[in-house]
């Protein structure tokens, strides 16, 4: 009858054992379904001369309305189910280009010992973005459901957009192209050519020029000259 | 007389029926123009519970301005579907999501000897740093689409799913192939760009 006993909590113990190590293995198991979409080789020559980076802190709060036409007539209520509210910091970071990819002897001028070097109006572009997680901070009132995980990525998406669309007033155009010519100069002395003899040009659509000049320069000797 | 007495009755009855029946008419006629403005009225009626969906207009302030130096050679734009879940005692609850993210391969000139381009007799001698990832922070999150949702989910657990996904990137494109193709198309775009400054002997070369 003992040794019945016995075996009969062994067995229960066994059992229960082997259900709840089952159990934990699967709560740090993770699972992956299909791996990869699309991986896009490109070949480049693109030329990066100043880095950017930017903070932003979205926010977003919102109220449920009740939202409508009856007879041709349109409505608007605010349920009083209280409100929600998050804010999610962000940090990106920019890169302004020169893309080489089309450079021929077209973008090159030999004056004698001179050199004028044109190039593609430097493109701004969001190389990264990334969310910190750890200090979103975010209030959902009782009778509201909490922020779904396409409705965070909807605000993330529309913050990089406003990012993105703020560019053209940064003034950082005029930045990148100064930071191009310090990239650019000092390449084409390494080739022998004297400083002063070196011109960086870009695009003649904004009509801006950069110049290297001689020994009496300030640090890299370049200058930005707006063409009148 | 009784005759006349029975054609008066008659007119007067059908007198009766007749405004009986445009009295009908009338009626039909109001309660069909009632009916079809309560209908023109009421078509386009609709209802529904939302809650704005756009965010605020916050500044964006930039932290730092930083020159570089980076000739990008191979930009892969990768796409990494990474999800996980976690076990409920009815049902599971899972989380998809999908990062995108460009990979760019080339040299950082700050990283090259001091002088990486020079004039040996009539030749030009190049030594190009080596091919490096140019951009830790490669994962655009902000582009990070939500897939499928079930359950609740920390910030905690997105975190993680942005760690897979950006280490199933760097595994998928920083192959010793990428970086040969990289190395090529440097040696490529350099020579093109020396030949159309006048050069004609050039020698291209990665640091060891």
């Amino acid at each position: 009858m003992r040794k019945r006993l016995f075996f009969c909590i062994l067995s229960a113990l066994l059992l229960f054992s082997c259900s709840n190590s089952q159990g934990e293995q699967q709560a740090g198991m993770t699972i992956d379904t299909i791996p990869q979409l699309v991986t896009q080789i490109q070949k480049t020559s693109k030329l990066y001369t100043s880095e950017y980076r930017v903070h932003k802190i979205i926010t977003h709060d919102d109220e449920l309305q009740l939202k409508g036409s009856f007879m041709k007539q349109d409505f608007e209520i605010t349920l009083p189910a209280g409100k929600r509210k998050v804010a999610i910091p962000i940090d990106a970071t920019l890169k302004a280009y020169i893309d080489f990819a089309g450079f021929s002897e077209k973008n090159i001028r030999r004056e004698g010992q001179k050199i004028t070097i044109i190039l593609p109006d430097p493109v701004i572009e969001v190389t990264g973005t990334k969310i910190n997680h750890q200090d979103i901070k975010q209030s959902v009132a009782l009778l509201r459901e909490n922020f779904s995980d396409e409705e965070l990525a909807d605000y993330e998406q529309q913050g990089r957009a406003s990012i993105v669309n703020a560019i053209p007033q940064t003034g950082l155009l005029e930045n990148a192209r100064a930071s191009a010519a310090h990239v650019i100069i000092p390449m084409v002395t390494m080739m022998g050519f004297k400083q002063s003899d070196i011109t960086v040009e870009f695009s003649k659509e904004l009509g801006a020029k950069s110049k290297g000049q001689g020994a009496r320069g300030k640090e890299l000797g370049v200058r930005i000259e707006l063409e009148k | 007389m009784m005759k006349r007495f029975l054609s008066n009755i008659f007119r007067q009855l059908a007198a009766n029926v007749q405004h009986t029946l445009l009295y009908i008419i009338g009626m039909v006629l109001l309660v069909v123009g009632i009916v079809w403005l309560l209908v023109w009225l009421n078509k386009d009626n609709s209802m529904e519970i939302s809650a704005d969906r756009k965010i605020d207009i916050t500044p964006a302030q930039i932290v730092a301005i930083q020159n570089i130096g980076q000739w990008e050679f191979l930009a892969i734009s990768d796409e990494e579907l990474v999800d996980t879940v976690s076990p409920g005692f009815f049902s599971d609850d899972e989380l998809i999501r999908i990062y995108y993210g460009t990979v760019r391969l080339g040299i950082d000139l700050h990283q090259a000897k001091p002088h990486w381009i020079r004039q040996q007799g009539d030749s030009l001698l190049v030594e190009l740093p080596p091919i490096t990832l140019l951009d830790r922070n490669f994962i655009d999150e902000t582009r990070t689409r939500s897939f499928f949702e079930t359950g609740k989910w920390s910030h905690e657990a997105r975190e993680q799913l942005y760690q897979r996904a950006y280490d199933k990137m760097i595994a998928r494109c920083m192959t010793k192939e990428n970086i040969q193709i990289a190395q090529a198309n440097a040696k490529v775009q350099f020579t093109q760009l020396l030949r159309s400054m006048g050069f004609e002997k050039i020698k291209i070369d990665f640091e060891l």
